[in-house]
């Protein structure tokens, strides 16, 4: 039997009391630049029953990556794909997997693998110390609003860092701030120039630099593992599974601002329970409007549920 | 309000001897639970 209901009569969506706490984390606020319906789906926890088989990759590659940089991994390409093979099958068992749309266990296990063997010569390139790895910071950024991050990676060039154009972007001892990142796309310009995760991480670098015995930050950038879309494990296009060139970006005082301004009205929306569109959004934005997955479908622009009837009722099996 | 500072790490110093092995058995073994969350996505690419 197929169960049907009204999500808003059991998600969690209400306002939050003045006198709580309010953590924010980078990745939700970019959850709500593209709808504050989807952060709500975020705090109901709906996606916790299964675990993405991309979200396990990730988790297996950064473990790997940590475990190299920390020393307890041998940089040998065997050593970190085995170490990667190993924990991605840990990190599995035992689990419901949301499978990839796009690719096999089989297929992520050899992108996987791929991209561990490669990071060690890849990051020996770069020529940056290691001063964070994977570190907890915490900011506060209004009375009860805070933002907590996981910064996969601080360092300080030992050489310097160029352009394109052969121009000096960092020099020796300068800090910079990189994110592990593996897609089958790219991050994209505009988002590395001007996307807040980074920004979040510059601005709590900046406030730790003293604490950390490091200049503020110069440069960031994401790394960029490259998982090509290929459904045959024969397939010679896995050999692009390769770690890309740094794009590397800064940031500026108004960026901060911004950035921190932007948190400052999420936390206000889910301090007042508004789960609702925002106006900075497009008639085009990625939500589930169209195609009707979404139980605020057609009303979300006002935000009010007076008078909403769901006729149709959703599919449990569809939202999990 | 400034916006402050209320956790960072310390600076990553490469442990010596015994506590270098103490650590690297722990990591390796697992015992630092890893937090399968999405709530800061190691792939871009994982669905919400």
């Amino acid at each position: 039997m197929t169960a049907f209901m009204n999500l808003h009569d059991f998600l969690p969506l209400g306002p939050v009391p003045e006198d709580e706490d309010i953590s924010l984390s980078p990745s939700m606020i970019n959850t709500a630049q593209v709808c504050m319906r989807l952060v709500g789906y975020k705090r109901a926890k709906l996606s916790s029953v299964s675990v993405p088989q991309n979200l396990v990759f990730g988790s297996a590659l950064h473990w790997v990556i940590e475990g190299y940089l920390k020393g307890f991994i041998n940089p040998s390409p065997e050593e970190m794909a085995e170490r990667f093979g190993q924990k991605f099958e840990a990190l599995r068992v035992g689990r419901l997997i949301a499978m990839a749309k796009t690719k096999t266990t089989e297929i992520q296990e050899v992108i996987g693998r791929k991209l561990a063997m490669g990071f060690p010569s890849y990051f020996e390139n770069l020529g940056i110390r290691p001063v964070v790895i994977e570190g907890n910071f915490k900011l506060k950024i209004g009375p009860r609003e805070y933002i907590n991050m996981v910064i996969d990676f601080v360092g300080v060039c030992e050489r310097p860092i160029y352009g394109p154009d052969e121009e000096l972007l960092a020099d020796v001892g300068d800090t910079v701030i990189l994110d592990w990142k593996t897609a089958s796309m790219s991050a994209g310009d505009l988002f590395v120039q001007y996307g807040y995760q980074l920004t979040y991480y510059w601005l709590a670098v900046t406030l730790a630099c003293d604490r950390l015995g490091i200049k503020p930050p110069k440069l960031c950038g994401y790394a960029e593992g490259f998982k090509p879309n290929v459904s045959k494990l024969n397939s010679t296009s896995l050999n692009n599974a390769v770690w890309k060139p740094i794009h590397w970006a800064k940031r500026r005082q108004s960026d901060l601002d911004e950035a921190v301004a932007y948190a400052l009205v999420v936390a206000k929306r889910l301090r007042a329970g508004e789960f609702h569109r925002a106006p900075h959004m497009g008639y085009n934005s990625p939500c589930d409007t169209a195609t009707g997955k979404c139980d605020m479908a057609g009303i979300c622009l006002d935000g009010s549920l007076a008078g909403y009837k769901n006729p149709k009722g959703f599919n449990l099996a569809v939202l999990v | 309000m400034e916006v402050q500072l209320l956790e960072a790490p310390e600076p990553f110093v490469k442990a010596t001897g015994q506590e270098f092995d103490r650590e690297r058995s722990a990591f390796l073994e697992g015992l630092k639970e890893i937090v399968l969350t999405d709530d800061d996505p190691a792939d871009e690419e994982a669905p919400f």
